[in-house]
């Protein structure tokens, strides 16, 4: 079973992240000058990051450190 | 609307009201951020059953673009609403032609055309309509209405969107920003030729935003290859162009804010008060 975490953010502003950073609770993922911030909720690796056209989101995938 | 959920006329009711034909033509589903903008009002883009049933109520004369998942009921397999309602039955009663295809949109008529060519956003591929074959129809359809309809009888306006521009270059993808932005560009010259032989007709292209940052560090007209550097994967706050022919063309020349633009419209078809609370 997939303990994978997917986030969505809005594509107006850029994720700050690429597949292969590691990443931690609490970060920002989303470029600085973003009006809202996209909270990483654990602590991991990022392992994919993928525009969805049809809602116009940034979908970040990370896999965490320590699942559950 | 506005941030206190106030609804505002957009610029294509205001043509509306002034009696003119409607239209919307894009490449991603009918009910998205940017039709929905001209047509619906709604408090968020992700609302897109609601935008349907409003772009449908507001009796736009030509709408053409995908998206058809939105107008189906749940019942249907390829459904993207959570009800029951069967918004191409309701066009069909409101007296909407509704088509599908390519060969469908060669021989339709109108007054009112409502054409979903995909169950999500367009593939921009064959055997899908081109964005030039709808922007070329729906000027046909909305010239006609506007010449024939006594309502319609003050011309028309007709937004057209290059919609997956943005997506390529959401995605860093120069091959899909090119050729994109080439779909759009015969668009661009179907609606020129159109205003050029009819001698009223003003076309103002622009875009909401740049996306990516893109610039070609190296190259030449002359080699095969380029070289491109995306800066960033969202919205840049790069400027953007704005050009315009036809009458009054030389009115949306400058370096202004956007939201200017719709208004610069107004002024030209002498609406006013514009923008204003909807009613």
């Amino acid at each position: 079973m997939s303990h994978q975490r997917i986030l969505r953010m809005d594509a107006t502003c850029a994720p700050a992240v690429q597949a292969g950073d590691q990443v931690r609770k609490g970060q920002n993922l989303c470029a600085p000058q973003a009006e809202d911030a996209c909270v990483c909720p654990v602590t991991g690796t990022v392992v994919e990051v993928r525009f969805d056209p049809a809602e116009h989101e940034f979908v970040v995938t990370i896999e965490p450190s320590k699942p559950g | 609307m506005a941030p206190d959920e106030t609804p505002y006329t957009s610029i294509l009711e205001a043509a509306q009201a002034r009696g003119m034909a409607t239209g919307l033509v894009v490449t991603c589903t009918m009910s998205h951020a940017t039709p929905a903008v001209f047509g619906a009002h709604v408090k968020s883009r992700k609302m897109e059953p609601e935008i349907a049933e409003q772009l449908i109520k507001n009796r736009i004369n030509v709408l053409f673009g995908g998206g058809r998942k939105y107008f189906l009921p749940k019942s249907h397999s390829d459904s993207g609403r959570k009800d029951d309602r069967d918004l191409l039955a309701e066009a069909e009663d409101a007296g909407y032609t509704i088509i599908q295809t390519a060969n469908q949109l060669r021989w339709v008529r109108g007054p009112f055309v409502l054409g979903l060519f995909q169950v999500d956003a367009l593939t921009t591929l064959k055997p899908e309509p081109m964005l030039a074959e709808m922007t070329r129809k729906a000027i046909d359809i909305l010239d006609e209405t506007a010449t024939d309809s006594r309502k319609y009888g003050r011309g028309f306006f007709l937004m057209v969107e290059g919609s997956q521009i943005d997506w390529a270059c959401h995605a860093n993808d120069p091959n899909a920003c090119v050729r994109q932005v080439l779909l759009f560009d015969e668009a661009v010259r179907a609606a020129v030729d159109f205003a050029v032989a009819d001698g009223r007709t003003l076309v103002v292209v622009t875009a909401d935003h740049e996306t990516g940052g893109l610039t070609i560090p190296e190259g030449s007209l002359k080699g095969d290859k380029i070289k491109v550097h995306w800066s960033t994967k969202g919205h840049s706050a790069s400027p953007v162009p704005v050009y315009a022919i036809g009458p009054k063309s030389e009115r949306f020349g400058g370096v202004y804010d956007n939201t200017e633009i719709p208004q610069r419209i107004a002024q030209v078809l002498g609406i006013k008060p514009f923008p204003q609370a909807r009613k």
